[in-house]
């Protein structure tokens, strides 16, 4: 899924005013800048909407958008596309993280090694 | 059936990609044995070692195909008792060669598509990640970590650090693992990604993993294994500069058991379930460890491509002489 900026500021828009129309997140991008005409903030809620990323429901003639995921949860969902190459094809992760994230050991194991580096610490003074 | 030069390149590549095939084969068959020897590597050796032994089969396969070339039109009759192609003139695509080469052809687009659409989505995803982040200055945050440059900073819960990004690699680096570690915690996990950064390890890693596309499966894992251990103990070892063995595999495992704590979230596929045990024991009994040898590398290559030569002279004669052209 890829955000562009004025994807980015209406959905930053949404999270703070959830259940907005087209108008409202007008008024509001329009002062900034790069903030787009009315048919622009249409299209890139249409947009969003297509993505996935935004419910709607109308009320009257209008549609009222929000977020279906916060902040929080989009990046969540994010860091995951981005690590499920390293997740479910492995060998073939575009990624280099610090620990593989994923890992076979559980904390019993995981404390066995915290013991061992403890021990070997201790004996090399 | 196509005659005259075009001919004889048609069944150059055929000679070409028989040769790689054959390297791939008989790889394979050799990595049962030396797998485990790896391990007296240091990961450097091992890195350098991986890469060899991935580009040999194209850098042979080329080799062969030169050989070929001036044996079926060069004056070299010595050349031509020791690997010979009949009809180098004329190619039948309806031939066992044309399928090859046909096959060959279909194989590369299939799996250059699959590459191509991955990056697509693994870009869009950074992109927006990027978006979402906030860009950290580290060094204005310690004092002790004048080589950490910048890294994106993510609101989330998650515990993790990694660089992604092939051609702008960044680091990354979520809330959630932040808010955990203590400062020289921290300073060892941004090394780490930082020394990604520095060797871009991304693109190394994409361009070896297009290296190894022609491997079986029962080789193609752990040979991609075996370099992404290396590239994380390089990555380690850049650390050590700075920080002990047991700090940096004490941060290791801590992260770890971080991770851990999230396992729902995430859908396991148990990838790299050595490494940390691995990475830890080499952090806390680092010993001597061998260095590249080019020796026995030099005779290996020599004796891969004699064997592969003979291979491709006997199995042209074998098929030609069970079937019919």
């Amino acid at each position: 899924m890829v955000l562009g900026e004025l994807e980015k500021q209406v959905l930053q828009y949404l999270w703070a005013h959830p259940d907005s129309d087209v108008k409202q997140v007008h008024s509001v991008l329009a002062t900034q800048r790069g903030g787009g005409t009315l048919n622009t903030i249409q299209s890139t809620l249409d947009r969003l909407f297509k993505k996935g990323v935004l419910s709607r429901h109308k009320k009257g003639l209008a549609y009222y958008y929000q977020a279906k995921l916060d902040r929080e949860h989009l990046i969540a969902k994010l860091i995951d596309n981005v690590t499920s190459d390293f997740i479910s094809e492995g060998e073939n992760s575009l990624i280099a993280a610090f620990s593989s994230i994923s890992s076979d050991l559980d904390d019993s194991q995981l404390e066995e090694l915290e013991n061992l580096i403890k021990q070997q610490r201790k004996a090399r003074g | 059936m196509v005659v005259g030069d075009w001919a004889l390149i048609l069944n150059l590549v055929s000679i070409g990609l028989l040769g790689l095939f054959i390297l791939h084969a008989l790889q394979s068959i050799f990595w049962l044995f030396i797998s485990e020897k790896l391990a007296d590597f240091s990961p450097k050796s091992r890195k350098s070692l991986l890469l060899v032994w991935v580009a040999c089969p194209y850098v042979l396969s080329t080799v062969i195909t030169l050989f070929f070339y001036l044996s079926i039109t060069g004056p070299f009759e010595l050349l031509d008792e020791v690997a010979h192609w009949h009809h180098a003139y004329v190619f039948h695509f309806d031939s066992w060669h044309g399928f090859l080469l046909l096959g060959f052809i279909a194989y590369i687009v299939w799996q250059l598509s699959k590459v191509i659409r991955r990056w697509v989505i693994h870009s869009s995803d950074i992109k927006s990640l990027n978006l979402l982040s906030r860009v950290i200055s580290s060094t204005s945050n310690s004092n002790s970590s004048p080589e950490v440059s910048n890294y994106y900073l993510l609101d989330s819960a998650k515990p993790a650090a990694f660089v992604a990004g092939i051609i702008k690699p960044r680091c990354y680096l979520t809330n959630g693992l932040k808010r955990q570690l203590t400062e020289e915690e921290l300073n060892i996990v941004l090394q780490h990604e930082q020394a990604h950064l520095t060797s871009n390890d991304a693109l190394s890693k994409c361009l070896f993993n297009l290296l190894c596309i022609f491997y079986p499966g029962f080789t193609k894992k752990p040979i991609k294994m075996s370099y992404a251990l290396a590239l994380e103990q390089i990555a380690d070892q850049k650390v050590l500069k700075s920080h002990t063995g047991f700090d940096v595999a004490a941060t290791l495992v801590k992260v770890a058991k971080l991770q851990n704590s999230y396992k729902t979230d995430f859908s396991y596929c148990y990838f790299g379930s050595e490494h940390i045990a691995l990475r830890v024991n080499e952090l806390i009994t680092p010993g001597h460890k061998k260095s590249f040898p080019i020796i026995i590398s030099l005779i290996s290559l020599a004796l891969l491509l004699f064997s592969t030569l003979s291979v491709i002279d006997a199995s042209h004669h074998l098929i030609e002489s069970l079937f019919t052209h």
